[in-house]
C-alpha cells in the first residue's frame, strides 16, 4: 500500500495568517505564514518543505525562508532540517517550531507509518534519480551507444529496459543485494570506483541511501499497474520579487492514484534567462541585479512545471505617467513597465526615427539628403508617411527577401546557381508585391512541378529528408523545436516521437527527378511512417491534433499546409508576429524566437496574442503589421536610456543598441563614402543586400557575420564584435580607399563646403543621419582647425564616426 | 543574450569572434573570458601551456617512437640509443634522441580509424563524437590568463585543415590560425595614414563613443570597444609577427619553415599564449615512405629538439606540457610503391613537460608491430593525461549551460602512471 508518501493532508485550504506587531528592522513585513499550516509525512521517506512567506505593508509576499530557523518541538517524532525539510522519525504527533522576524510559528505534524518497510519502486524511487543526476543524459549512459558498456534510455523512455540495464545486464553486476554499498551501481555513482562521470551521488545525500534501501530490499521492479506521476505543481506559482533576493520553491507531484509526493529535491530546474534568476538543484531561486520577467522550469518524470517571478526596479512609481498611446502596443508595452516600476525613455526625436526606420524597414542609411528632406517635412502623419514611402523602394524587397533567403536556406551550391536565383526570386516578388503571408507559406508548402516554374519548390531539395523537412518547417513557420522528438520525447516540451512522426509523413510522398527540362516534384503513393519503438503506423496529423484512423488521400502536404494558416492555429501567426517584432524590437516577446514552448513563456503575453490577432485580422499582411509596430510610441522611444530602464534590456522601455547585419553595414559605409562595392559575379552597382547568394565571397561580409544559411536558426548570423573586424575597420585599404577616394562623399564635401561649420554639418549628416549637436560642432571644429590638411583632417573624422558605434549600430 | 559586468572594464571582458575566417585565418583573435567559475579558478596562478606539435598526414612509428629494425616489416632504419637507457628510437631522430630524458613515449595507441579526419579529431576531442572542443580550445578556457592581449590558442599551419576546435564553449576560445610566421591581417597602420593622424582620429572616435555611452551601455557595445583597445594592443606587438629571429636563432633552428614555426611558437608561448599547435604537413606517405621519412623527420628532428632545449633553459618546460601526434601511424604492410598505408591500430605518442613523468615508456607493441600488445590506449585516454598532468579535473563538467558534459570522456580515464 503505502510507499514513500509525504501526503500533504488538509493543506492550503486553511492557511492561518499571524498578524503582529512591525519589527525595527523588518519594517514592512507585517504579517508571516507558514505553508502548508500542518503536514502529514506517510511512510518512511516521507518530506515536506515548509515555505514562510512574510507580507508587507504595501501587501507584497517575501520568503522568509533565508531568515527562518526551523526546530522539532518533538525531535522523536519529526525532524526538521536549515532549509525547512520536514522527515518523519516515528510515528505520533509532533510539532516543527518557526522563528522567523521575532516571532513563533508553530506547525503540528502528524507522522504515520513512519516505521513500516518502505516498498520501492523502479519507476517512482530510483528513475527520478537517473534523471536527477544525469545518468541518462544525452552525454552520458544516455547516449545510443550507451557508455562504458552501460546504456540507460535517454530522459527515462523506456523503464522496462533501464531497469534490466542495471539490475540484469552484464551478468547482474552493477547490484549485490546482499552487500547493497559494494552493488557497482553504488559504488560509481558515489565515486568509490573510478567512475567517468565523477561523483554524481555521495554516500551523505539522502538519494545515496534511497537507491542503497532500493539494492537492499531486493532491488524490486516494483508493480507494472502501479500509479505515475500525473503532473506536477509549482508553489508559489508567481510571485513579485526584489532584485539580490532569493525564493525557495516547492515541487509536489501528484500521481494517478491520488499520492501526493514533494519531490523539491528531485525535480530538476531550468532558468528561462539565467542573467535576471538562476535557481539551484534544490529549487532556491536567486535574483541578480536586473529587473524584468523570469520563468523557471521544474521538471520530473517528464512533467513539468513553471514558476514566474516579475523583478520589478527599484521601488513603487507612485506617480506612474499618463503616456500617449499610439496604438494597442503601446498600453500593454506601458502596462507592463508600470508593474516593474519602469519608465520608458523618451521619444525618439525625427532623424533618430528616420534613421531607425530607413534600418529596420529597407536595410539602407538613409541619405542627408533624405534625413534633410524629413526634417523638412512639416505634416504632422510624416512618420506614418516615410513607412508608406519606405514599402515602394526596391529596397524594401531586397532586405526582405534577404532576411527571408537567410531563413528558406537559399544556397546555391547545393540548389544549383540557376535554381536558386529562381528561388530567390519568387521569394523577392512575394515582398515586392506584399503577397500575404499565408499564401507565402502554403505556395511553399503545397509546391509541386517543375522546378523552374515553381521555384519555391527548391524549399523542398535544401532538405529532402522528410523528418529534417518536418523539423524545418516547424522551426521556420511555426516557432517549434522538434527534432529532438525524432529519437525520444521532447525533454523539455509535450512533443513525443508521434507527434514527430506525425509530421515526417506529411512528406513523405514527395518525390523528385531530373528531366532533360529540369527537376520535377511531385507526390504520390501512400506510404506508411511506423514509430521507430512501438512499430505502429503513424498517420500525418499536425502538431498537437488528434491522429486520425487513417492517412488522408491524396497530397498530404495540403492538410498541413491548411492547418498551418488556419487562424486558430496556435503557433503559425505568433511566430510570425514574434519573428516580426524581435526584427524590429531588437528581442523577440519569446526568445529565443523559433523556440516557442509553455515552459518558455512571452514576456508580455498579452501583446503577443494582440500582436498576432492583428495580424491575423489583417489577413497577413506583413506591410501592416511593420506600420502597426512602427507606428506605436514604444517603437519611436529613443534609446538613450532613463535612471529606471537603465538595465532593462527585456520589456522594450527603451530602443535596444544592435550592430548592423553584415550586408546592411557594408552598404551603409559604401553610401556614406560614396564609393560603391563590387561583387564577384553581379552587375556593378549591386548592393550587399542584393546579393541572393550568400556564398559570394567577400571578406567583409564573411568577417561581420553573414550567415552560410546551412540551418534553419537564426544563431546562424554571428554579431558578436571581434578584433579582426576591429582591425579592418582601422587599417584595411578598402575602407581607406573609400574615404580618400576622389569621387567619393568626402572629396565632394570638401569641394563644395568652404566653410567648414557647413562641411561639419554635412559630414554629421552623411555619417550619423543628423545635424551636429552644438558642443559635438565645436569639437569637430576644433579638430579641423588643428589640422593642416583639411582633407585629411575631414576624413580621419569620417573615419571616427564609421568606427563609432553610433554608425555601427542600430539604435 | 550577451551579459554585461559592470563592475570592471578591464581587458578580460574583451572577446572576439569567428574572425579572421575569410583571409586564410580560421578563428577568432581572443582574449580569455573572465576568471571561471570556482572549480577552475586556481588552475590560472602558474599559468600552464601546451604546445602541440601535430605531424600531419599520420607519421610512421617504425621510422619515430617505436622502431622495429631487422624485423618483417621494419623497414631499413636503425633504432639508436636515446639519452634514456634502453629507450631506443628511430635513427631518424637524431637531436630528438639526446633529449628523450625530457619525454615519455606511448606507443601503444589504438584509435580504431583509419581515417585522417576521424583521428585527427578522436586526437584532438578525446572522444569519437562531434560536437566537442578540441585540445587548445579547453586549454584556452580553463587555463588561459587574464590581460593577455595575445589570444589563447593559436595555431601555425601552412594549409587549410577545417576544424571546429571551440564547439560549444564559443569562439573566444577557437584557434587562431596563421600561416606560417604571418601576421593577422590588417595588423599594420596603412602607410598612408600617419601616426600623428591615426592617434588623433582614435581619440576622436573614443570620443564619440563616450557620447554614445550615455545612451546606454551594453554588453555589446562594451564588446564593440574592447575589440578596439585588443586591435591596438595586437597592432603594438606586430613585431613578434614580424621580426626576422636573430641569426642565432636561425642558426640552431634551421632556416626552413618549420625551423621558424618552432622559433615562433617558443616566442608565441613566451609572450603567454597558452596553447600553441604547430603542423608539420606532409606525412601521409603512401609511396616512397622511407625517403618520405628521411626528409621529414629530418626537417622536424632538430628544430623540434632545440625548441625542447629552449624551452627547458627557460624554466617554460615545467609549466607546459609538450606532444607529438598525429592522427594515426602506418601500416606495417609495405606496398608496392614502397609506401606504407593509414595504420590507426598502433601508434606512438611522445609528450612531456608539464606534470609527465619523463624518460616512461607506456606500452607496446607486439613483435612485428602489428598491433597493441599492452596497455591499450585510445585517443580519450590520452585527452584526459594531457589534462590532468596540467591539473584539471576532467571528470568535472564543462562550463557549459544547459545540458553539461563531462571534460573528458567518462568512459576513458588518464594514463595514471605517466602523471607526475
Amino acid at each position: 500500500m503505502n510507499r514513500l508518501q509525504a501526503v500533504a493532508a488538509s493543506v492550503l485550504a486553511t492557511c492561518v495568517w499571524l498578524v503582529f506587531p512591525l519589527m525595527a528592522e523588518e519594517a514592512d513585513v507585517v504579517e508571516v505564514q507558514v505553508d502548508p499550516p500542518t503536514i502529514t509525512l506517510q511512510g518512511p521517506a516521507a518530506r515536506h518543505t515548509l515555505l514562510v512567506t512574510g507580507k508587507t505593508t504595501s501587501g507584497r509576499l517575501q520568503d522568509l525562508g533565508d531568515t527562518a530557523t526551523f526546530h522539532s518541538d518533538t525531535p522523536d517524532v519529526v525532524s526538521v532540517d536549515q532549509r525547512g525539510v520536514a522527515r518523519p522519525l516515528s510515528d505520533g504527533q509532533g510539532t516543527i517550531v518557526v522563528e522567523v522576524s521575532g516571532r513563533t510559528l508553530t506547525v503540528p505534524v502528524t507522522v504515520a507509518n513512519s516505521a513500516s518497510p518502505r516498498e520501492f519502486s523502479f519507476v517512482n524511487d530510483v528513475m527520478p534519480l537517473l534523471d536527477k543526476f544525469g545518468c541518462n543524459g544525452a552525454g552520458c549512459h544516455g547516449k545510443a551507444e550507451g557508455q562504458a558498456g552501460f546504456k540507460l534510455s535517454v530522459f527515462n523512455s523506456d523503464p522496462v529496459a533501464d531497469y534490466h540495464a542495471i539490475v540484469h545486464q552484464s551478468r547482474g553486476r552493477r547490484v549485490f543485494r546482499a552487500a547493497p554499498e559494494q552493488s557497482l551501481l553504488l559504488l560509481k555513482a558515489s565515486g568509490t570506483k573510478p567512475h567517468g562521470g565523477g561523483v554524481r551521488v555521495p554516500p551523505s545525500m539522502p538519494e545515496y541511501d534511497t537507491l542503497r534501501d532500493w539494492l537492499a530490499a531486493g532491488a524490486p521492479y516494483g508493480d507494472d499497474a502501479e500509479a505515475r506521476v500525473d503532473r506536477i505543481t509549482v508553489t508559489p506559482g508567481k510571485r513579485v520579487l526584489t532584485t539580490h533576493s532569493r525564493q525557495q520553491l516547492r515541487v509536489m507531484a501528484y500521481y494517478t492514484d491520488g499520492r501526493i509526493r514533494d519531490v523539491t529535491r528531485l525535480a530538476q530546474y531550468e532558468s528561462n534567462n539565467p542573467g535576471l534568476a538562476s535557481i539551484n538543484d534544490f529549487g532556491l531561486v536567486t535574483t541578480l541585479d536586473r529587473p524584468g520577467q523570469v520563468a523557471l522550469r521544474a521538471g520530473f518524470m517528464n512533467r513539468f512545471a513553471m514558476f514566474q517571478g516579475l523583478i520589478p526596479h527599484g521601488e513603487r512609481i507612485d506617480q506612474y505617467p499618463d503616456l500617449p498611446e499610439h496604438n494597442f502596443i503601446d498600453g500593454l508595452v506601458y502596462k507592463k513597465l508600470r508593474a516593474l516600476n519602469i519608465l520608458p525613455s523618451e521619444l525618439a526625436d525625427d532623424a533618430e526615427y528616420a534613421r531607425r526606420v530607413y534600418l529596420d524597414v529597407i536595410g539602407t542609411l538613409p541619405s542627408a539628403t533624405e534625413v534633410q528632406g524629413f526634417l523638412n517635412d512639416p505634416s504632422s502623419d510624416r512618420r506614418a508617411q516615410l513607412v508608406e514611402r519606405l514599402f515602394q523602394r526596391p529596397e524594401y524587397a531586397d532586405y526582405w527577401a534577404l532576411k527571408w533567403s537567410d531563413l528558406l536556406g537559399v544556397q546555391r551550391k547545393a540548389l544549383g546557381h540557376k535554381a536558386a536565383y529562381a528561388y530567390y526570386r519568387w521569394i523577392r516578388e512575394n515582398f515586392a508585391a506584399n503577397q500575404p503571408y499565408d499564401d507565402f507559406v502554403r505556395e511553399i508548402i503545397t509546391a509541386q512541378g517543375a522546378l523552374l516554374d515553381v521555384p519555391q519548390a527548391n524549399f523542398y531539395k535544401v532538405d529532402s529528408d522528410p523528418g529534417k523537412l518536418a523539423s524545418r518547417v516547424a522551426q521556420t513557420f511555426l516557432g517549434l523545436r522538434i527534432e529532438c522528438a525524432q529519437c525520444h520525447h521532447h525533454p523539455t516540451d509535450i512533443w513525443t516521437q508521434t507527434d514527430y512522426f506525425g509530421m515526417q509523413s506529411f512528406f513523405t510522398q514527395v518525390k523528385k527527378r531530373g528531366t532533360p527540362r529540369g527537376e520535377v516534384l511531385w507526390t504520390e503513393g501512400n506510404p506508411q511512417t511506423k514509430h521507430p519503438r512501438s512499430g505502429q503506423v503513424v498517420h500525418p496529423h499536425p502538431l498537437g491534433t488528434e491522429m486520425p484512423e487513417e492517412a488522408a488521400e491524396g497530397d498530404r502536404r495540403r492538410i498541413l499546409a491548411s492547418w498551418l494558416s488556419d487562424p486558430t492555429n496556435p503557433w503559425f501567426a505568433k511566430n510570425l508576429a514574434n519573428r516580426m517584432w524581435a526584427h524590429f524590437m531588437g528581442r523577440g516577446l519569446i526568445e529565443p524566437v523559433d523556440d516557442l514552448r509553455a515552459t518558455n513563456p512571452a514576456t508580455n503575453p498579452e501583446l503577443l496574442t494582440a500582436l498576432s490577432q492583428s495580424f491575423i485580422d489583417s489577413d497577413y499582411d506583413l506591410r501592416q503589421l511593420i506600420r502597426t509596430i512602427t507606428q506605436s510610441r514604444v517603437y519611436q522611444l529613443s534609446s538613450t536610456a532613463n535612471a529606471s530602464n537603465r538595465l532593462d534590456e527585456q520589456n522594450y522601455s527603451h530602443a535596444l543598441l544592435r550592430p548592423l547585419e553584415a550586408e546592411v553595414l557594408l552598404d551603409a559605409v559604401s553610401q556614406a563614402t560614396g564609393i560603391a562595392e563590387k561583387f564577384e559575379g553581379v552587375p556593378s552597382g549591386y548592393r550587399a543586400i542584393q546579393l541572393w547568394d550568400s556564398s559570394v565571397s567577400h571578406y567583409f561580409l564573411k568577417l561581420f557575420g553573414r550567415p552560410l544559411r546551412t540551418s534553419a536558426c537564426v544563431c546562424e548570423r554571428l554579431d558578436e564584435p571581434n578584433v579582426a573586424q576591429a582591425l579592418h575597420l582601422m587599417n584595411s585599404p578598402d575602407i581607406h580607399q573609400k574615404l580618400r577616394h576622389e569621387g567619393g562623399t568626402l572629396a565632394r564635401l570638401v569641394k563644395t563646403h568652404d566653410d567648414d561649420e557647413s562641411l561639419v554639418h554635412a559630414i554629421y549628416l552623411t555619417f550619423f543621419s543628423r545635424p551636429p549637436f552644438v558642443a559635438e560642432k565645436t569639437r569637430a571644429l576644433e579638430y579641423l582647425q588643428q589640422a593642416s590638411d583639411r582633407r585629411t583632417a575631414s576624413e580621419d573624422l569620417a573615419w571616427s564616426m564609421l568606427c563609432s558605434i553610433e554608425f555601427i549600430f542600430r539604435h | 543574450m550577451v551579459r554585461r559586468n559592470r563592475g570592471c572594464n578591464g581587458l578580460d571582458h574583451v572577446i572576439s569572434r569567428r574572425g579572421f575566417t575569410a583571409g586564410g585565418m580560421s578563428a577568432a583573435l581572443a582574449l580569455p573570458a573572465l576568471a571561471a567559475s570556482a572549480p577552475h579558478a586556481d588552475l590560472r596562478r602558474g599559468h600552464k601551456r601546451i604546445l602541440q606539435i601535430y605531424l600531419q598526414g599520420g607519421v610512421s612509428q617504425f621510422e619515430s617512437w617505436d622502431p622495429k629494425p631487422g624485423t618483417l616489416y621494419g623497414g631499413p632504419f636503425r633504432a639508436i640509443e636515446t639519452s634514456v637507457p634502453g629507450m631506443r628510437i628511430c635513427e631518424l631522430l637524431p637531436h630528438t634522441a639526446q633529449r628523450m630524458h625530457h619525454l615519455s613515449l606511448v606507443r601503444s595507441v589504438n584509435l580504431k580509424t583509419n581515417d585522417h579526419g576521424v583521428g585527427r579529431k578522436i586526437m584532438e576531442r578525446g572522444r569519437r563524437q562531434e560536437g566537442y572542443p578540441y585540445v587548445g580550445a579547453v586549454a584556452a578556457k580553463y587555463f588561459a590568463p587574464t590581460g593577455n592581449p595575445l589570444p589563447g590558442y593559436i595555431h601555425i599551419s601552412t594549409r587549410g585543415l577545417i576544424d571546429d576546435t571551440d564547439a560549444f564553449l564559443g569562439p573566444r576560445y577557437a584557434q587562431l590560425r596563421l600561416e606560417g610566421v604571418q601576421p593577422p591581417e590588417n595588423i599594420r597602420r596603412l602607410p598612408t595614414v600617419t601616426s600623428g593622424s591615426f592617434r588623433r582620429r582614435n581619440l576622436f572616435r573614443l570620443r564619440l563613443n563616450q557620447r554614445a555611452a550615455r545612451r546606454g551601455q551594453t554588453a555589446r557595445t562594451d564588446l564593440y570597444n574592447g575589440s578596439f583597445e585588443q586591435a591596438q594592443q595586437l597592432m603594438s606587438r606586430r613585431s613578434l609577427f614580424e621580426k626576422e629571429p636573430p641569426a642565432s636563432d636561425l642558426e640552431r633552428y634551421g632556416t626552413h619553415f618549420f625551423a621558424r614555426n618552432c622559433i615562433f611558437a617558443r616566442n608565441l608561448l613566451e609572450q603567454g599564449v597558452t596553447c600553441v599547435k604547430v603542423t608539420h604537413h606532409g606525412y601521409d606517405t603512401h609511396a616512397e615512405n622511407f625517403n618520405f621519412h628521411l626528409e621529414q623527420l629530418g626537417e622536424f628532428d632538430q628544430p623540434f629538439a632545440t625548441l625542447l632545449d629552449d624551452l627547458h633553459a627557460r624554466g617554460l618546460l615545467e609549466s607546459t606540457l609538450v606532444v607529438v601526434m598525429s592522427e594515426f601511424g602506418r601500416t606495417p604492410k609495405i606496398n608496392r610503391m614502397y609506401g606504407r598505408d593509414h595504420w590507426g591500430a598502433s601508434l606512438s605518442v611522445a609528450l612531456g613537460g608539464c606534470g609527465i613523468k619523463p624518460g616512461m615508456i607506456v606500452g607496446k607493441t607486439n613483435h612485428q608491430g602489428t598491433e597493441v600488445a599492452d596497455r591499450e590506449v585510445d585517443g580519450g585516454h590520452l585527452f584526459h593525461t594531457y589534462f590532468q598532468a596540467l591539473g584539471l579535473d576532467t571528470t568535472r563538467p564543462h562550463e557549459k549551460p544547459g545540458n553539461p558534459v563531462p571534460i573528458g570522456d567518462p568512459a576513458m580515464a588518464p594514463i595514471d602512471e605517466l602523471l607526475a
